[in-house]
């Protein structure tokens, strides 16, 4: 499996050729966005988009930390919480977008364009999950190490729109909004809202709301009593007795027992995996995100620059599934906006390939951004790929309500590597520790320390660069002679002799005087 | 007379620019001529086209440019997009030109009908060696150099004559045909292998007197043997 330029073009070129014309209207009435979007149906939304995490999760996800059994009420948490959440989400006629692992990303349209009621139902649903975590989960969930939350709001135009693939279609949603909700969240258990959503709050809202010291607002903690009465205050409702009574009657309906997971000498099927069927694997997860994509969705604003940009935005998403899926034989875990999370498990339990395999891909992912995509988009010249490593034991699963499931994958090394990416520059690719020191060297010698990105990181890594430097100086070597081949497309020059290649000893070079 | 003043790409009625054409269309696609009338000149320009092996393509624009006596001179080729950069331990020239051998090794054959060919798949691998020191990173020539300016010559002498300083020093005065360096075929060669000049190192100073030249021997070799009586003297 490798990285090859033709047949990465081709595909792109046949996918453009397929798409077919991309439509972008103003969403001006209510609809079932699952039912209406599609790659070339597109909708502008006036929204709030909330994110809430469980910002302890990498701990509580890391290796050794579990015996089977925590392992599994790790599984059966993570699966009730996500059905509770989305219960709570459409309770408040929100849209649950998906889950990033125990992330929740959530959409507020309705009423459309009415600004407050969007940021109230932004605020009011993070005190909410807030709540229910503290009130209800982690009492259930006494036997397992407490959750706690951390969440990020903003509220504008984002573009809607869907990825195509037949009973495995995710809602993705594309602008600043998208974006930024997900960027203000902090490490510690704090509610941040933009200042977009703090403006359009009413003066109740606004009055448990500061403006901490690095721009964000943040939400004060409110008592269960404060949080009743600006729910009621503001319309909404949230039963705390029927959220509990639906959590104990979900550890009655997934018990442990019936819960497993095991390993995989395969590639996982996404689709296979439940909460009654789980992957642990050794695994890399990769992720890559479209450095610059927000600001140039953002700089789209006539139709047709909108159009073009979700013509780029559907072609790198679909090429660089293809590179993670058929060029490497990974596994697409999720499309997260702009960004693509994988993963490598195979061959099983062989760290050392693994790497090798999941780095060769991060240079594909980047040869495709850099030669492929670029060569049939040249709008897309401006955009790169920053690309996050790292590898550890990992669960992969598909989890939450019915309808709404996601895939999955819990991990203290998946949440690295999305870190790992999140500190890196378009063009860049970025490896933890542990893949950095099994690379095989000539992969290993294009990377170096970064502190700032607190990784291990090669820059403007593509195919042909590897390539080039694995074999320059074994072919260069006094006397030696490489074979040059005449192609349709130009010249190649290697060091392996082959049908109609002809040797060249090149001579010595003289460096002229200065 | 009227040969010998035309441009030589209308000498011989033209054959050898209708040979180059036939050949460079089949090997180099990307490129093709220009004649410039009014000065008497053909230029040779476009793309080289380098093709890794997984498939990407590396275009390189360049321009061939042929001396008045070609093909007994040998072409020049330059890389005009500055593609790479233009410093001599690229082995660039500072206006582009490549700097693909020593004068002295050249690689021109001018009675060979593929020759522009051949000089054009030289300096395709001179560009794949720019293309393998960047992605490299280490800042160091992929292959075999020499150094800049005379020390260049210098080191192609020692090599022909097969050793280093020493040697160079020992064959200094024959080199430049001085009193101290007259030499007979059956005298012993003085490199001290106790065999005759003609059987050891005679064919190697007719080697570097052929490739350097004359004059040229002269400037190189005797400013270095001056240099080096002089420093011993001090």
């Amino acid at each position: 499996m490798s990285w090859n330029y033709q047949r990465s073009y081709d595909r792109i070129r046949n996918h453009l050729d397929h798409m077919g014309e991309i439509e972008v209207a103003k969403l001006t009435r209510e609809a079932d966005l699952e039912q209406l979007l599609s790659e070339t149906t597109c909708r502008e939304i006036y929204g709030a988009h909330v994110y809430v995490q469980v910002s302890n999760f990498a701990s509580l996800a890391s290796d050794g930390l579990y015996a089977e059994d925590d392992y599994k009420r790790l599984i059966q948490g993570v699966h009730i919480y996500e059905r509770a959440v989305t219960r709570i989400v459409e309770g408040f006629g929100g849209v649950l977008v998906h889950f990033q692992g125990p992330k929740l990303h959530a959409l507020f349209y309705r009423p459309i364009d009415d600004g407050e009621q969007l940021a109230v139902r932004a605020v009011l649903l993070q005190l909410v999950l807030k709540d229910f975590v503290k009130t209800i989960f982690n009492p259930a969930f006494s036997d397992c190490d407490d959750f706690t939350i951390a969440g990020g709001a903003d509220l504008g135009n984002a573009i809607g729109t869907m990825d195509g693939i037949n009973g495995d279609r995710e809602l993705l949603f594309v602008g600043a909004p998208a974006n930024h909700a997900a960027k203000i969240i902090s490490t510690a258990q704090r509610l941040r809202l933009t200042k977009q959503v703090y403006e359009a709050l009413p003066d109740d809202l606004r009055a448990i709301c500061f403006q901490t010291d690095d721009g964000p607002y943040q939400v004060l903690p409110v008592s269960s009593d404060d949080l009743d009465a600006l729910l009621e205050a503001h319309g909404l409702t949230w039963n705390r007795d029927v959220s509990a009574r639906h959590v104990e009657e979900n550890k009655e309906r997934f018990p442990l027992e019936d819960i497993a997971y095991g390993s995989a000498e395969v590639r996982i099927e996404m689709d296979d995996l439940s909460i009654f069927n789980n992957k642990r694997v050794l695994g890399a997860s990769i992720f890559a995100d479209v450095s610059g994509f927000t600001r140039y969705i953002d700089e789209a604003t006539s139709d047709e620059k909108k159009q073009e940009a979700l013509r780029v935005f559907h072609a790198i998403r679909k090429e660089t599934a293809r590179v993670l899926t058929g060029d490497f034989n990974g596994v697409r875990i999720q499309y997260q906006g702009d960004r693509i999370q994988g993963l490598f498990h195979l061959p099983q339990d062989d760290g050392e390939a693994i790497a090798q395999q999941v780095v060769e891909a991060a240079v594909g992912l980047q040869s495709s951004m850099e030669h492929t995509l670029k060569a049939c988009l040249p709008e897309a010249e401006n955009l790169r790929l920053a690309i996050g490593i790292d590898m550890g034991t990992t669960l992969v699963s598909k989890l939450g309500a019915r309808g709404q499931r996601d895939r999955i994958c819990l991990g203290e090394e998946a949440e690295y590597a999305a870190q790992l990416e999140e500190r890196s520059e378009g063009g860049q690719i970025a490896l933890s520790r542990d893949v950095y020191e099994i690379l095989p060297d000539e992969l290993c010698k294009h990377f170096t320390y970064s502190a700032k990105v607190q990784g291990y990181v090669a820059t403007d890594l593509t195919a042909e660069k590897v390539e080039r430097a694995a074999r320059g100086s074994k072919i260069y070597q006094a006397g030696a002679a490489v074979f040059l081949t005449a192609g349709a497309i130009g010249l190649t020059i290697s060091g392996l002799k082959s049908a109609r290649a002809k040797s060249v000893i090149p001579e010595r070079r003289y460096a002229p005087k200065e | 007379m009227h040969q010998r003043n035309s441009p030589w790409y209308q000498r011989g009625g033209g054959s050898r620019l209708a040979q180059d054409q036939a050949s460079i269309a089949e090997m180099f696609p990307g490129l093709s001529y220009r004649v410039d009338e009014t000065a008497g000149r053909v230029f040779l320009e476009g793309t080289i086209t380098l093709v890794a092996e997984c498939g990407v393509p590396t275009p390189i624009v360049v321009r061939v440019e042929f001396p008045s006596d070609y093909p007994q001179g040998e072409p020049h080729i330059f890389e005009i997009a500055e593609r790479f950069p233009h410093m001599p331990d690229r082995h660039f020239f500072a206006d582009g030109q490549c700097c693909l051998w020593l004068p002295p090794e050249s690689r021109w054959k001018p009675d060979d009908p593929e020759g522009l060919c051949r000089f054009l798949e030289e300096a395709a691998v001179f560009f794949d060696q720019q293309l393998v020191y960047e992605a490299e990173g280490k800042g160091i020539w992929p292959g075999e150099q020499r150094s800049h300016g005379d020390e260049g010559y210098l080191e192609f002498v020692q090599e022909v004559l097969g050793g280093g300083q020493q040697l160079l020093a020992v064959f200094a005065p024959i080199l430049l045909g001085l009193r101290t360096g007259h030499i007979q075929s059956n005298d012993q060669c003085p490199c001290g292998s106790r065999r005759k000049y003609k059987r050891c190192h005679k064919q190697h100073v007719e080697e570097v007197r052929r490739r350097m030249g004359s004059d040229f021997l002269q400037y190189i070799v005797g400013q270095w043997y001056t240099h080096t009586t002089e420093t011993k003297k001090m």
